[in-house]
């Protein structure tokens, strides 16, 4: 910003130079990066949940999903409240948080079908009673 | 009415409770189903036209082959003929009598009263005031005419023609009449004849007692005559002699042709009946009095009493009965045959329209309703096939009747008028319509059966072969077949056809068995091959039905073709192949006076006259003379109907009776003088009698030791054979006893006469025949031509009726025995129309598979196949349904006809002469030429490129 | 609508739906319960397999139940033949499919009519209550296109107005949206919602939380067992409860 003449109130007008108008229109332009390893408080929780071995995984999840639908629901409720030509901006951001709402409930979803195919491979492994113990044995290495 | 659905409590009417009453649902869901179908007809053009044209074409044939024979009926009824007099453009036409008369409306029946004769004045005092008349022009006798070569018969009009109202007689007219003597107006047909037209000079020479005259005419017109007033043409009065060809006791002319400034009204017609002569009115045929029928003498107010009324046919019971049942059966097979050719059509409409009937069924459609709207398509398809055929057939009839230069062709004897809507025609137009429902029925059952989930998925599970349908089909196949052969015994065509019916759905139940079966071996195949199989196998119905109408096709032209064989043999085996060109000259023996009665006639001469006549037409002719034989003492034997061994067509009664033979054998026009069919010929005759393969000696020496020989078989029996003579009292008509005489006989199987016996003046010579039997007075000659007619020249026999108006017998009559066998060309049409008809569907086939496979090539195409690879899975698909389609047909065919072989042959029932002589070469070209070029057609209309479309639409 | 005396429109009682028999039975449906009144949406979500076509088919009575009941309108549907199924569905409940939902030789007001011409209505009384309907969801100017006339956005909205048209109350969605883009979805979502707040009952068929965030309740399906259920509501979220 490059400094003015000064007015008859004594404020300070300030106008944007050259070089301040091409840093600007730069940062329009440039695509906002994202963090690689973002810190992200449910995934280092369920991180840690999976390896503790009393732990009921897919409670959590459901759990945490249900909150996440529930505040999509609410988004959802918010955004058809909304008027459409009024409120662009608004709609704009609304929309951000439902997709990164539902982002994360698509990855919960996810978690959801990878603990029970686990569960299931396991129920496999160890077999109910009536089977041979040592082909057990022989597949439960 | 509001958005919002305000309904606080469950408002539903029950399920099971119609909403709008039953009525209305039906009416509802038809409204539907309908309309479905018709814009489903509208969006898939080409297979609608395809189902149009195997509905229609059968009834548009029918329709117009009952509409020609009402105009046939229609064209001999007296109003037609009536018609055809007053072409002219007169208002009436009167025929002058020799007494007052009495007539019908139409002049055609009449009755002589008795009076005073009729003068011009007397007629024209009937007549309107002002009325003009033209008398008809005389006529010349009958006259030669030749162009160098060529030569006919015929006589002249000898007149100026000035008057429009003759000139109106004369249609289609080329050049002009003659305006002086040398000139002469032809015959356009005869003309032709004679090879001659416009600007050519013909030679005129006289018969009889006129046989010096010779004139030389130029042709300055053509034109077609009036049938009623036919002549050969016109000449300038005086350029030729006239015979005045009236009645014997008028000098009036034989008709006068009124120009009236009033309507000749029926009452007027009475006025010139009491004068004298008839009369047929343009104005009574146009509206003629309601208080009589055409057929009966008519009155002024009323019929004349005393008069039988007409003959009323009524059907008799029993026949009609049979009649009807026999119709039945030939309807239901026709319908049958429509219904296997429509039927792959629907089928493929049904994989076509799933979507569609997934989303009707999500709707809250039933499966009754899925039903309907399959089935719709048959009705809206039928409906229009139909009806269009039928109004198609009645408009081409009627232009064909009423326009005059077609009407000429079929040569109706009068003119008649538009044809009718007769109630036949509904009948035709619903049995279109029925096999087109038949067609849908079940692709209709299939969609009704179908499971909405899935259709919707667009899976279509491919329900396992009821294990029951196999078996069912073979029980009726084999039903059909015992019921076939009990109808053969029974000589029964009902019956018959009620097994031939019955076979042809056996097949058809039988059909989609076989294609599982023959789905197995597909593996073994190559790529295109094993596509096509399983393909086929995957779409059952459209290939079950495709392959049935194949089949059925097939199995006809390997029955039509036993019966080719079959006949061929047999005629092979009595000769009649090789036999001569024999023409036949029919004597002219009965000679009459100007009244009518018959004359005594030198029979000797006549035959000797006869020769010379036919060495004058060909020097090195030879000729037969083959004598009547009549009962001893009777030689007018034309009187004195005889029975003796006769043949005639093969029927359950005649079978019975030992006496009658079935006959075989070429048969001329017109049969001998007598109704006998023994002849006496001369042994000398008899290589052009037999031809020259018969055993010849053996027949002479047969006949110079007074032997008869018998050219039919069956007729010897213990070398013997029985003559019969009876006849009929001209004057009562009472048979008399019958007198027979065993004759000692030997059987060739040779000749192509009717006759079926021959003797010789030895046989008749013998005491024991002679008391029975006697020489007639009638007989014919044959005579055959030293050289085979050519394009260049008059035929023999035209040569020889020339001749004959030459010479002092006046005009005869001769005709050709030559031939060729009706019997085996018919059939060989019969089988060349069946296989094309077997082509025709597997190419129908084709085409609907071409069309229905689209996606899976589409498929293949993404894939990578190269554009041989998808024409030959398409050549393979072809070949193999019309394959099946054949295999099946011939394999039915032929064992159809092996039961249906004793009427095939000579119609006697089992344990006669059967030859089970089938034409291989011709059923093997059939079973591999169709498929073979339907495959071919399937290769080449391939296209190279197919569009990707979207898999869930069809 | 807290009414607790007003019948559900759609209601499953223990529902259980086995293909097949034997080593081979495929549980697609095990003791599902289910309820929906007047005026509420219920999304349905779970992975393939997870038996919610399944749902949406003994809801309509296109499939039926090996245990347990489904009753639409108050009518068990055990009880009825299979016409009689097919009358619920002209009379009580639509289907709308993820695409493919019109028959391409009709337009789109006869389209809307059929369930009502199907039941015997008049040709003109159900032309009007599909006009009718038609300009519920805003495609008026529709009525007599044909299909391939239309995007595929005015499809779905033709397609839920057949669902609705006339009496008819419950729509059965599978999928609406899934052939759509985002925003022509988000259109034909805020239409269903808007016609369930006007009275109509939804089941909703997705598999993307964003649409079946739509609804009042959100049930979650796998292997056919219901394993979780949320709803949010203004009052609820406003008394702090969860429901």
């Amino acid at each position: 910003m490059a400094q003015l003449e000064t007015d008859d109130d004594g404020r300070v007008v300030y106008e944007i130079t050259a070089a301040g108008r091409t840093e600007v229109a730069q940062w329009f332009q440039e695509p906002v990066r994202r963090e690689t390893a973002p810190r992200d408080e449910l995934a280092i929780k369920l991180a840690v949940a999976v390896t503790a071995p009393d732990v009921d995984v897919t409670a959590i999840v459901q759990t945490q999903r249900g909150e996440t639908m529930r505040t999509l629901q609410q988004l959802t409720r918010l955004k058809r409240d909304a008027d459409e030509d009024a409120d662009l901006a608004w709609l704009l951001v609304l929309d951000r948080l439902i997709f990164d709402a539902e982002a994360e409930a698509r990855w919960l979803d996810h978690c959801e079908s990878r603990l029970a195919r686990k569960a299931g491979e396991k129920a496999v492994r160890r077999p109910a009673s009536g089977r041979s113990p040592r082909a057990a044995q022989g597949s439960a290495r | 009415m509001t958005a919002v659905l305000d309904r606080p409590s469950a408002p539903v009417t029950p399920p099971s409770v119609p909403r709008h009453g039953r009525l209305r649902t039906w009416l509802g869901q038809w409204r539907v189903a309908l309309r479905l179908a018709r814009r489903d007809a509208w969006r898939s053009k080409g297979r609608s036209l395809l189902v149009l044209l195997i509905v229609g074409l059968p009834v548009l044939i029918v329709s117009g082959v009952i509409l020609w024979g009402y105009q046939s009926i229609a064209a001999n009824q007296p109003r037609a003929y009536a018609e055809l007099r007053l072409q002219g453009g007169a208002d009436a036409v009167v025929a002058p009598q020799i007494a007052p008369v009495e007539q019908s409306l139409y002049g055609d029946v009449t009755n002589t009263l008795t009076g005073p004769a009729p003068t011009e004045a007397t007629i024209r005092a009937a007549l309107p005031e002002g009325s003009r008349l033209v008398a008809m022009p005389d006529q010349t006798r009958e006259l030669i005419l030749e162009n160098g070569d060529w030569g006919v018969t015929g006589g002249f009009v000898s007149s100026e023609m000035s008057d429009p109202l003759l000139r109106g007689y004369w249609r289609n007219l080329e050049g002009t009449f003659p305006k002086a003597r040398g000139q002469v107006l032809l015959d356009a047909s005869l003309a032709r004849r004679l090879h001659a037209g416009l600007g050519t000079t013909i030679t005129v020479s006289g018969t009889g007692d006129q046989r010096s005259l010779s004139r030389e005419l130029l042709v300055v017109g053509l034109a077609d005559p009036n049938p009623m007033f036919w002549s050969t043409g016109v000449v300038w009065p005086g350029d030729l002699p006239v015979v005045r060809d009236a009645g014997p006791t008028t000098t009036l002319p034989p008709f006068y042709l009124v120009d009236s400034p009033a309507p000749i009204t029926w009452d007027v017609v009475r006025q010139v009946n009491k004068a004298g002569a008839f009369v047929t009115s343009r104005a009574v045929v146009d509206d003629p009095p309601t208080f009589c029928s055409s057929s009966e003498i008519c009155l002024d107010d009323g019929p004349a009493p005393g008069q039988e009324p007409g003959m009323v046919s009524s059907p008799t019971s029993p026949d009609a009965a049979r009649e009807a049942a026999l119709g039945g059966v030939v309807i239901v097979l026709v319908i049958l045959q429509i219904a296997l050719l429509a039927g792959p059509a629907f089928a493929v409409q049904l994989r076509r329209r799933q979507r569609e009937l997934g989303l009707v069924g999500a709707s809250g459609g039933d499966a009754k309703v899925l039903r309907r709207t399959v089935l719709a398509s048959g009705v809206v398809l039928g409906v229009a096939a139909s009806v269009g055929g039928a109004v198609l057939a009645w408009a081409a009839i009627a232009v064909m009747t009423k326009n005059e230069s077609l009407l000429a062709l079929f040569s109706y004897p009068g003119i008649p008028p538009l044809p009718p809507f007769p109630p036949e025609l509904f009948g035709v137009m619903a049995v279109g319509i029925v096999a087109s429902i038949a067609a849908a029925m079940v692709p209709a059952v299939v969609a009704g059966r179908g499971d909405v989930v899935d259709t919707l998925r667009g899976r279509r599970p491919l329900p396992a072969l009821r294990r029951s349908l196999p078996l069912v089909g073979l029980a009726t196949g084999g039903l059909g077949l015992l019921v076939m052969v009990y109808g053969v015994l029974q000589l029964d065509a009902v019956i018959l056809g009620v097994g031939v019916v019955l076979g042809e759905l056996g097949i058809v139940l039988l059909m989609p068995w076989i294609i599982v079966q023959t789905g197995r071996f597909g593996g073994r195949l190559p790529l295109a091959g094993r596509l096509a199989v399983r393909d086929s196998g995957r779409h059952r119905m459209r290939t079950a039905a495709a392959a049935c109408a194949v089949a059925a096709a097939a199995a006809a032209a390997v029955g039509v073709s036993a019966a080719y064989g079959a006949t061929a043999t047999y005629a092979t085996s009595t000769d009649v192949a090789t036999l001569p060109d024999v023409s036949v000259v029919y004597l002219p023996l009965e000679q009459y006076d100007e009244m009518g009665q018959p004359v005594p006639v030198d029979a000797d001469k006549v035959v000797a006259e006869t020769r010379a006549v036919v060495r004058a037409a060909d020097p090195d002719a030879r000729t037969a003379l083959l004598r009547d034989v009549a009962p001893a003492g009777r030689p007018q034997s034309v009187q004195a109907g005889a029975a003796y061994i006769s043949c005639g067509p093969a029927d359950a009664g005649i079978l019975s009776d030992p006496s009658q033979i079935p006959c075989y054998g070429r048969q001329p026009q017109t049969f001998l003088p007598s109704s006998s069919s023994v002849v006496e010929v001369s042994p000398d005759d008899l290589p052009l009698i037999l031809g020259p393969a018969a055993p010849l000696d053996e027949a002479r020496a047969a006949l110079e030791e007074g032997k008869a020989v018998v050219l039919q078989p069956n007729g010897v029996v213990d070398g013997k054979v029985t003559l019969t003579a009876s006849w009929s009292d001209p004057e009562t008509g009472a048979m008399s006893a019958a007198q027979s005489v065993d004759v000692p006989a030997i059987e060739v199987l040779r000749g192509t006469l009717p006759a079926t016996v021959l003797v010789s003046s030895q046989t008749l010579a013998r005491p024991d025949v002679a008391k029975v039997l006697g020489p007639g007075t009638s007989g014919l000659m044959l005579a055959q031509p030293s050289e085979a007619d050519s394009g260049d020249r008059p035929t023999f026999v035209e040569r020889v009726n020339l001749e004959m108006a030459r010479s002092e017998l006046g005009a005869g009559v001769s005709e050709s025995l030559a031939q060729t066998d009706m019997t085996l060309i018919v059939l060989l049409a019969g089988v060349g129309a069946t296989a094309l008809l077997a082509l025709l569907a597997g190419l129908m086939v084709t085409a609907l598979a071409l069309a229905d496979g689209r996606a899976d090539h589409a498929t293949l195409q993404a894939v990578g196949a190269a554009p041989r690879v998808r024409r030959a899975v398409a050549a393979a698909t072809a070949g193999y349904v019309a394959g099946l389609g054949c295999i099946v047909g011939a394999a039915s065919g032929l064992v159809g006809s092996y039961v249906l072989l004793p009427l095939l042959t000579d119609g006697r029932g089992f344990g006669a002469q059967n030859t089970w002589s089938i034409p291989w070469p011709m059923v093997g070209l059939i079973v591999v030429a169709v498929p073979l070029i339907t495959a071919g057609v399937a290769w080449l209309t391939t296209r190279s490129r197919v569009e990707l479309t979207r898999r869930l639409d069809s | 609508m807290s009414d607790l005396t007003t019948t559900p429109v759609l209601e499953l009682r223990d529902v259980t739906r086995i293909h097949g028999s034997g080593v081979t039975a495929v549980h697609a449906l095990r003791g599902v319960s289910l309820s929906v009144q007047a005026g509420e949406l219920v999304a349905v979500m779970g992975p393939s397999g997870s038996g919610k076509s399944t749902l949406l088919n003994v809801a309509g009575g296109l499939d039926s139940v090996t245990t347990g009941a489904v009753l639409v309108e108050g009518v068990d549907l055990a009880t009825l033949s299979k016409a009689d199924l097919a009358a619920v569905r002209r009379r009580a409940a639509g289907y709308v499919f993820q695409d493919l939902n019109l028959i391409p030789t009709l337009t789109a007001a006869e389209n809307v009519a059929l369930p009502l011409e199907l039941d015997g209505t008049s040709v003109r009384e159900s032309r009007r209550l599909a006009v009718d309907s038609l300009e519920a969801v805003g495609v008026a100017e529709l009525a007599g296109r044909y299909p391939d006339e239309m995007s595929g956005g005015q499809q779905q909205r033709v397609a839920i107005a057949r669902a609705l048209v006339g009496d008819r109350r419950l729509v059965l969605a599978d999928e609406p949206t899934g052939a759509l883009d985002s925003e022509t979805g988000e259109a034909v979502l805020r239409l269903l919602r808007r016609r369930v707040d006007e009275g109509a009952a939804g089941v909703l068929v997705t598999h993307e939380s964003r649409h079946a965030a739509w609804a009042d309740r959100v049930v979650f399906l796998r292997d056919g067992t219901v394993v979780d259920s949320t709803s949010y509501s203004v009052e609820a979220d406003a008394a702090g409860a969860l429901s």
